[in-house]
């Protein structure tokens, strides 16, 4: 009975839709709220804003930008990036959002989302969980957008969390963002028995049999947040850039470059395809 | 076509408001009983916690207004929460009393073992068959977006449509003379979401 949520995950630097490999390396493709407004357009049922270098700066500097895509978009918004008080919180969904997802602050001091919790309620606070397979093969959660080893193991993480209060799981596999590799299920069997909140996968989907695998394999997975499939076929058919801010790296955009491996996708045809392969969701 | 939203300082708001705005409709958000009851419409939002809200209402002395605003027939709609505080009681953080406009009350989704229980996401809804014989489009069969861990529990003649909780049967919206009220979330339920909005206020 639980319809897969398709997540679009637009991660973002000053009002641009930036794409990353391994979280490393900034390649500018258009404007945030343009790429957020078409999704909405096609029916996506969830939309992540990534501020990528608010937890370098310390600010979640994507205020202006949330109240604008929430005018225009009716289907629940989730921010993250930099959200290190209650009071940040407060300001971003005073702005329009639904949900905020925490990782860095929550690793420097747990106890953060035990107050968020209380303070917003569950269903309002999310867990961000950068996975990275260390040496030992067990998966290690990092912070500060991939860059910082935490020393914590993924799986104890995610007990933490749970019993901290958090409603939802957002795990991003580091080791395949943005390579189009698909998830590795090795990972995903390792945390699947310590779930019990809703857990949306990210990080390395590269086609809709990646969706699909995940969908008939891991019953438990609520979501499946799409970046790099979704926006390289999407930003030459919204090529837009003249509002852009202008800092960044635009060569890809100027050059209007295909993608080898991100094009010809929409989430119209992942929905198609899941009904057709018996995997219910929102049409 | 005026539409007022109460304001009773819960977070939020401005996503209905957005929506109304998207749909051309004109609306204030206000707890002010002269502007509500001139209005053409009152929506009761959604955000917070059952006894907190009905503390802040009961203060403010907002459930005579919503009450009187009611016995003018005109449209009235509550969201989330604002469907549950129509009701006699809840059980949310103890037990406190409701608006009572409506015989039934707020219970907690049933628990499994391990599962949190928190009922979010799109889910799908189903008509209430023994009294809604039209073959309403929009609802049956159709996804709206859920964020809810409490149910109302009432008499079947009220209920308009029913979803599930895993294999758990509960009520998702009620209608009741000029009262219609959802358990799921219009302005985040998509285009499905806003036309519903649209048309209980325009039609």
């Amino acid at each position: 009975m639980k319809p897969l949520r398709i997540i679009s995950k637009i991660d973002i630097k000053n009002y641009n839709v930036v794409k990353t490999i391994n979280l490393e390396g900034l390649r500018v493709l258009g404007k945030a709220e343009d790429f957020a407004k078409f999704y909405y357009n096609q029916n996506i049922d969830e939309i992540i804003y990534h501020d990528v270098v608010a937890s370098l700066y310390g600010k979640n500097s994507l205020i202006n930008l949330i109240r604008d895509t929430a005018k225009n978009i009716f289907v629940p918004l989730t921010v993250s990036g930099g959200i290190r008080s209650l009071k940040d919180i407060k300001s971003v969904l005073d702005a329009g959002a639904d949900k905020v997802s925490i990782n860095s602050e929550a690793i420097k001091r747990p106890i953060f989302l035990k107050e968020a919790s209380r303070e917003f309620g569950s269903s309002t606070i999310s867990l961000s969980i950068e996975a990275v397979s260390n040496k030992n093969g067990d998966l290690e959660a990092y912070y500060e957008n991939g860059r910082t080893p935490s020393g914590i193991k993924v799986i104890d993480w995610i007990l933490k969390a749970q019993d901290l209060g958090v409603g939802e799981i957002v795990i991003i596999f580091v080791d395949t963002e943005g390579t189009g590799k698909g998830i590795n299920f090795l990972d995903l069997k390792k945390i699947e028995n310590y779930i019990n909140v809703p857990l949306i996968v990210n990080g390395g989907i590269g086609n809709l049999n990646h969706i699909l695998e995940i969908a008939n394999n891991f019953k438990l997975i609520s979501g499946i947040a799409i970046g790099s499939l979704l926006h390289y076929s999407l930003f030459r058919k919204i090529l837009n850039t003249s509002n852009c801010n202008s800092e960044g790296n635009f060569d890809f955009v100027k050059n209007n470059t295909y993608h080898s491996k991100f094009n010809n996708m929409s989430v119209k045809k992942i929905k198609r395809f899941l009904k057709k392969n018996k995997i219910l969701c929102r049409e | 076509m005026k539409v007022c939203i109460l304001d009773y300082q819960a977070g939020n708001i401005f996503s209905i408001r957005n929506a109304l705005q998207e749909l051309k409709i004109d609306s204030i958000v206000t707890d002010n009983e002269k502007l509500i009851l001139k209005s053409d419409g009152l929506i009761l939002p959604g955000v917070g916690s059952y006894p907190k809200v009905m503390n802040y209402i009961k203060k403010k002395k907002l459930d005579q207004t919503i009450k009187k605003f009611i016995e003018t027939e005109r449209p009235f709609l509550g969201t989330c929460l604002g469907m549950q505080l129509l009701f006699e009681k809840s059980q949310e953080f103890g037990r406190t009393n409701g608006l009572s406009i409506l015989k039934g009350k707020v219970l907690m989704l049933p628990k499994k073992k391990k599962e949190k229980i928190l009922n979010i996401g799109w889910k799908k809804n189903f008509l209430n068959a023994k009294i809604y014989k039209k073959k309403e489009e929009l609802f049956n069969n159709n996804f709206f977006y859920f964020v809810h861990s409490y149910y109302v529990q009432c008499t079947d003649d009220l209920i308009y449509t029913y979803s599930y909780f895993d294999d758990f049967k509960f009520c998702s919206s009620i209608k009741y003379n000029n009262i219609f009220a959802t358990q799921f979330h219009l302005e985040k339920s998509g285009k499905a979401g806003l036309k519903v909005l649209k048309n209980f206020f325009l039609k």
